[in-house]
């Protein structure tokens, strides 16, 4: 293909934004803009010119305009937010769901009574009550930001353990309940008061629904069933009536949905071979990175999954955060970047028509450690300038989204990272951090501020600081220690002063990010995570098991929490004191 | 301004139609040009603008209060646009990046010095330059149907609009006495 000229391309050009290129010249065309600055640069200032010019124009036919869009809208009605008026199942549909429910109940009355059954076994308690929510973790105690700076065991990267023996050979373990880690933290999806069966290999019994034993009949205890794992089960039964509306064209200038909702389906235990889990997992590879929030994601769930395997796709996350990162230092929702297709992605799956993606399904966790990055550090460059400025909610995102890069070996320009850091500790306005920039005049509220402490660690970390010795960081954690609260989101929140609940799991997932970023399981006096715990299983939906704030969705929302629940959070490792 | 578009959508999420209504138009011919520079195409653009209010009447629930209203109406119409662009033809889009940073800001445009600069060298176009703005931007025919009406080669339009475009930048440059714009 012969490369064209800056004067052909640019006459090309002018016929391409009129809509007359099409076919090789076009081809051409974009090679050209690919690798010539100025073209672009005359591409810029044309689309500008026609921006304004069609802008007239569109002021010029605003009454048509309006008037067509007014006899459009005439028919058309507003979907709810909350669900309603769908379609009534089908009388078959409806005894078949009958007859689940009761299976299902019979399962988990089954399962209870044989769990009841050797708990007291093991306790010889002739009437043996389960321990509140969060009670394994009561003999944890720690000092308010005192908590020991040895990284958490990730949920995801629990070695395997060998099946539990058979109760009746196996003495009585009170031990094991007092000495094991926060019950969220099991393998996932293991209610850690019922017990495995005891019966083949573990990876089948994770994978495969727990057998239901014929059982006499027993009423459900609805007390019982509240545990975090029992209350990500059914969060994650909840997402996945969601599937259909997961399909990557929501509209929104956000962010997806699915990037977070694989995120959570990860990190709640959903195996990687299940089909939802495929589906999404192949979608999310598939796109183009167009958004700060969902780029960051993606960094965070491929460096969780294999960040050896997936190193060039987090490669080019970290592009994209690079070239997003505004003037200020800040990031904004963020736009496509050109120069992250330069960037070759290695090994991602193809989905060939009619085929399924070809993936080696063995988890990496079930080693027993994340795989380790080879060879020097990737360094990244800035390409491109972003817009002037951003928010903290997109900025909290890109620094996880960094700290995910740099997990996997990418080396940020120390420049990029020191304008992240100065636009939080710029955006301080005396208590703690609210939406916008520096200068921004809102109070300081509980999502924010607790995103910023995350950020902060996270940016102190990568540049090999303590973070311990961050003023900024200490002055966010009092902010959320003197405001402390998991069923308020404490502020008020700029956009919804009159609403303490607004937005309340997006701020109780940033409030989990910092206190395990920080290494703290006390913030102030409150043990933030029991606290936390005990607060979403009672705010958990009874009829569908979602958890919805005013202000968000029931998806989001629901991520959120499964989220916090999980402690789905990788604590950071200790960084030597300079 | 901003609170009152507040205040129309708190009354468009009640299902006040005209309430959503004012709060669009201001919007209008941001999403027009917008939609406009994806599909390449004046009728397209135009229908992809009245789908986006559409989808946009019919979501207004969904408008979380922290988003910005013009940017959630803008991604609902770069959506609609690139579908429509893929019907139109399998091109993908040349320029989307430029797109992106140009509408990046989504004030309207067609204000401030710059935007008046290039309207005082539009008003001083004269003859076929002037004839080719007005058809191609204002009346939306496209370059090909216009060349008989200019009796003109297709060819010979397109490098006649090629030569406006570079004449205004030059213009507008001269009259704001800068190198670089906007």
């Amino acid at each position: 293909m012969k490369p064209l000229s800056c004067d052909e391309a640019l006459g090309g050009l002018s016929d391409f934004l009129a809509g007359e290129c099409q076919g090789p010249l076009a081809a051409r065309l974009r090679s050209h803009l690919g690798t010539c600055a100025a073209c672009r640069g005359r591409a810029e200032e044309w689309v500008w010119q026609d921006r304004v010019i069609a802008e007239l124009s569109g002021r010029a036919r605003l009454e048509k305009l309006a008037s067509r869009i007014h006899q459009s809208l005439e028919s058309l009605d507003q979907i709810p937010v909350v669900e309603s008026g769908r379609a009534r199942p089908r009388p078959w549909l409806r005894v078949a769901a009958a007859a689940g429910f009761l299976i299902a109940s019979c399962a988990i009355a089954a399962v209870l009574l044989r769990s009841s059954h050797e708990t007291r076994v093991a306790h010889e308690d002739p009437a043996p009550k389960r321990p509140p929510a969060g009670a394994s973790q009561e003999s944890k105690k720690s000092p308010p930001y005192e908590a020991p700076r040895v990284p958490r065991e990730h949920p995801r990267l629990a070695p395997p353990q060998a099946p539990p023996e058979s109760p009746e050979s196996e003495p009585p373990k009170p031990p094991v309940l007092a000495q094991k880690p926060p019950s969220v933290e099991k393998p996932k999806g293991q209610d850690p008061n019922i017990p495995v069966a005891p019966e083949g290999p573990k990876s089948e019994a994770r994978e495969t629904p727990r057998e239901a034993p014929p059982v006499k009949s027993k009423p459900i205890d609805v007390v019982t069933l509240k545990t975090p794992d029992a209350a990500i089960e059914r969060g994650v039964a909840f997402l996945r009536t969601k599937s259909p509306e997961l399909e990557f064209s929501r509209i929104s200038p956000e962010a997806r949905q699915e990037e977070l909702v694989l995120w959570t389906y990860f990190m709640a235990g959903v195996p990687e071979n299940d089909p939802e889990f495929q589906r999404l997992f192949r979608g999310i590879t598939e796109q183009k990175l167009e958004r700060t929030y969902d780029v960051a994601l993606l960094a965070m769930f491929l460096e969780e999954l294999d960040r050896v395997k997936y190193r060039g796709r987090i490669h080019q996350c970290a592009q994209f955060l690079v070239d997003n990162q505004c003037r200020n230092g800040q990031w904004n929702y963020g736009a496509p970047s050109l120069f992250v297709e330069d960037i070759p992605t290695g090994a991602l799956p193809t989905s060939a028509p009619g085929k399924p993606i070809v993936r080696d399904f063995t988890p990496p966790y079930a080693r027993g450690e994340k795989p380790k990055v080879k060879g020097p550090p990737i360094p990244v460059t800035k390409r491109r300038e972003g817009p002037e400025s951003g928010d903290n909610s997109n900025s909290m995102y890109a620094a996880l989204g960094l700290r995910a890069c740099h997990d996997a070996g990418i080396a940020f320009p120390p420049e990029v990272l020191r304008a992240a850091e100065r636009a939080w500790r710029e955006s301080y306005n005396g208590e703690g951090w609210c939406y916008g920039p520096k200068g921004h005049g809102h109070k300081a509220y509980g999502s924010m501020t607790a995103g910023a402490v995350g950020s902060l660690v996270i940016l102190d970390y990568i540049q090999g600081r303590d973070w311990r010795r961050d003023r900024e960081v200490e002055l966010g954690l009092k902010w959320l220690a003197k405001n402390f609260s998991v069923t308020e989101h404490k502020g008020p929140p700029e956009h919804a002063a009159a609403n303490p609940t607004w937005m309340q799991y997006y701020y109780m997932y940033a409030l989990e990010r910092a206190g395990i970023l920080y290494g703290a399981e006390k913030i102030g006096s409150h043990e933030w995570y029991k606290e936390g715990v005990e607060a979403l299983l009672d705010a958990q939906r009874l009829d569908d098991g979602s958890w919805v704030s005013q202000g968000g969705n029931k998806v989001n929302d629901t991520c959120f929490a499964i989220l916090f629940l999980r402690r789905a959070t990788r604590g950071l490792p200790a960084v030597a004191t300079k | 301004m901003l609170d009152n578009e507040t205040r129309l959508i708190a009354a468009a999420k009640c299902g006040n139609k005209e309430a959503f209504e004012r709060a669009l138009r201001p919007h209008l011919p941001m999403l027009f040009a917008y939609s406009r520079a994806i599909v390449g195409d004046f009728h397209v653009a135009e229908d992809v603008v009245q789908e986006t209010a559409q989808i946009a009447y019919r979501k207004i629930n969904f408008l979380i209060p922290e988003a910005d209203f013009a940017g959630w109406l803008k991604a609902i119409a770069r959506r609609q646009a690139l579908a429509a662009r893929r019907k139109l033809t399998k091109e993908s889009l040349l320029t989307e990046e430029v797109i992106e940073r140009v509408y990046q800001d989504l004030a309207p445009a067609a204000e401030g010095s710059h935007a008046e600069a290039l309207t005082e060298c539009m008003d001083g176009l004269e003859g076929r330059a002037a004839d080719v703005v007005k058809a191609h931007y204002f009346d939306g025919v496209k370059l090909s149907d216009l060349a008989p009406r200019l009796d003109m080669k297709p060819v010979s339009v397109r490098q006649l609009l090629h030569r406006v475009r570079v004449l205004l930048l030059e213009c507008m440059r001269r009259r704001l006495g800068v190198e670089n714009a906007p």
